[in-house]
């Protein structure tokens, strides 16, 4: 063994350590995010409720009681969905561009997000639901089984013809047209409160999760995670091209159907709670691109943690925003973009 | 290693683009494919190894035919180097190579994978862009690291398609040598695809001339690099001299200015 070898061994294990390094500030920022919120608490009170909630010990306040349930029925399970969230939607960012070849996928480009959006607002404007009539059950059910329509019709085209990078972009951008003039025409028709209502959901907000989400979020999380750590370096034999992946042992197509299906439902889970939350799934797999290069199996575990803080982060932020809150996907992206765009114009030998 | 291509057609539409191959390969050694543009050599090697699948014939490996073998099992025993490579993210020049250690290790890479992949840089002399962007190398120093990831995969039988089209010609003599020497040494079949007849005439062991989708000629290249042959496969007027013991291909044109093959 020579020393080239061991400085890639070493290059190697620093990139592991910066990611799991970048762990603390996402727990950090996840825990400091529970006692933010447009009620003034501070810090300490809101970790004296939460020690004092695990202890089993009574409220005794009125305030006590108040800041109890506004913790454990909204701010403590929205950041650990937050972290969540965040991290399904870059870990699905880190998959696509990875099989359709291309540095503008996220994790909605086969027409997730599209899909979602017409099944909330066929619930809305028309009351129609695959899942009968539950409330709010039937918005998710609808967002959930419409996102994975465009998945579904890639699955069809398949059995036919092998599943290019270009035609899954393709596919995923007409099913995005259609949904769109579709959810269009009905809004068209629609009352006012109705269109809040959808315009509503279509930003995208963490106010929405409660503990109920988390069981669902946390295992499409684990899928996503474990199934992508498996198959990490197939992902990378297939960023080296289909007949290169081939003739190494990858069948292109079937991993590539694979991949659509996990990254389709994962994200479509975390898209059913939280409405679309936009630019997370785009430029963290870039920014960790640029701290762990481009290896799939550090790209997930860094995504991961990266989407987690930027959205928990953002999230805290868009909270307190204005006099009612902002919605966080509004919040992502003008954060998210210009430290991107910074981080792009620093680096020489970025990607593009 | 056995070889066996059997009756072997294939097309996209209607127009066949190979008929009725017939080949066999038991010896290790150099094989270099020649043939006009189109003729269908590519084809050829993409039906040996299932990027696609022969609409006729077989192809078998060991008595197997290729289309049932597992393909992790299929990139044990043949690798293949493509022409050119994709455009994508922008990974080392080590990390490329590691892909090849792919089917030989499962989730994750060996310290042992390293080691191979470094030697096979040092091999085709690139080692000192191992941490360099594997898409900032210019076209030639990419074509030696597409045959470092070939060689990595330590197959017995090693495709090449065009493996000395964007190389100098100092390198493509080098590269050519080196695959010749490999073959032997390491008892593998290499079977490269070539537009330079006098590089094929000068390193392959033998030599298959393709014409309309057919093999027209295979022997050695004294046998196949014939005058005859040259002008009815490439339609060029050609004269052929002996050099170093192996043909040696003159290019004329007589309605234009003279010009060589160099």
């Amino acid at each position: 063994m020579s020393g080239e070898e061991e400085t890639y061994l070493r290059l190697d294990k620093r990139r592991r350590r910066l990611y799991l390094l970048l762990i603390i500030p996402m727990v950090l920022v996840a825990i400091y995010s529970i006692s933010v919120s447009l009620y003034e608490f501070s810090f300490d009170e809101a970790m004296d409720i939460i020690v004092r909630h695990f202890r089993g010990e009574i409220k005794d306040t009125y305030k006590d009681f108040l800041l109890d349930n506004l913790i454990f029925e909204g701010t403590f399970p929205r950041a650990v969905g937050g972290v969540l969230v965040g991290a399904i939607l870059a870990i699905g960012g880190v998959m696509m561009q990875a099989i359709v070849r291309n540095p503008l996928a996220d994790s909605y480009t086969t027409g997730i997000s599209s899909g979602a959006l017409f099944g909330v607002t066929l619930y809305l404007a028309l009351d129609f639901s695959l899942l009968g009539h539950m409330g709010n059950l039937a918005v998710i059910s609808n967002a959930l089984l419409f996102s994975l329509v465009p998945c579904a019709i890639m699955i069809v085209f398949s059995v036919f013809r092998k599943t290019t990078p270009t035609m899954m972009v393709l596919v995923g951008i007409a099913t995005m047209y259609v949904f769109s003039a579709a959810t269009m025409l009905i809004k068209y028709n629609a009352e006012n409160d109705v269109i809040q209502q959808i315009y509503d959901w279509s930003l995208g907000s963490l106010a929405k999760v409660t503990w109920d989400n988390v069981p669902y979020l946390l295992i499409s999380f684990l899928i996503i995670m474990i199934v992508g750590l498996l198959i990490a370096k197939r992902i990378d034999v297939l960023t080296a091209g289909d007949n290169c992946a081939t003739t190494m042992g990858v069948n292109p197509s079937l991993l590539r159907i694979g991949c659509l299906i996990l990254v389709s439902v994962c994200t479509a889970i975390a898209v059913s709670f939280s409405g679309t939350i936009g630019f997370v799934g785009l430029i963290i797999p870039h920014l960790s691109r640029l701290i762990v290069g481009t290896k799939t199996s550090l790209l997930i575990p860094c995504s991961a943690v990266m989407g987690g803080l930027l959205l928990i982060g953002a999230d805290s932020i868009a909270r307190v925003c204005g006099s009612s809150s902002l919605p966080v996907g509004v919040l992502t992206a003008i954060i998210g973009t210009p430290v991107f765009l910074f981080f792009l114009l620093k680096t020489k030998n970025s990607s593009w | 290693m056995l070889v066996q291509i059997n009756n072997l057609g294939f097309s996209y539409t209607d127009v066949p683009i190979l008929k009725n191959i017939n080949l066999e390969f038991s010896e290790p050694g150099l094989i270099a494919i020649l043939g006009p543009n189109g003729v269908g050599k590519s084809t050829l090697i993409h039906c040996m190894n299932r990027i696609l699948k022969p609409t006729e014939g077989t192809v078998t490996i060991n008595g197997k035919d290729v289309q049932e073998y597992h393909l992790k099992e299929l990139a044990l025993i043949q690798g293949y180097v493509p022409c050119m490579s994709v455009e994508s993210f922008p990974m080392s020049v080590v990390d490329a190579v590691l892909l090849g250690r792919h089917p030989h290790s499962n989730w994750k890479s060996t310290r042992e994978d390293l080691e191979i992949a470094y030697d096979m840089l040092r091999a085709v002399g690139v080692e000192d862009l191992a941490m360099r962007p594997f898409n900032k190398l210019s076209a030639g120093q990419h074509q030696k690291v597409m045959l470092a990831r070939g060689l990595a995969q330590q197959t017995e039988i090693l495709l090449l398609d065009e493996p000395t089209a964007n190389l100098d010609v100092k390198h493509q003599l080098e590269v050519t040598r080196m695959l010749r020497d490999f073959a032997h040494e390491k008892n593998i079949l290499v079977i490269m695809i070539c537009h330079d007849l006098n590089i094929a005439a000068k390193y392959a062991d033998e030599v298959i001339m393709l014409k309309d989708g057919m093999v027209f000629a295979t022997g050695t290249a004294d046998e196949v690099i014939t005058d005859e042959n040259v002008s009815s496969v490439y339609n060029v007027n050609c004269h052929i001299v002996e050099d170093e013991g192996r043909p040696h291909v003159i290019l004329r044109d007589p309605d234009g200015t003279e010009c060589r093959a160099d």
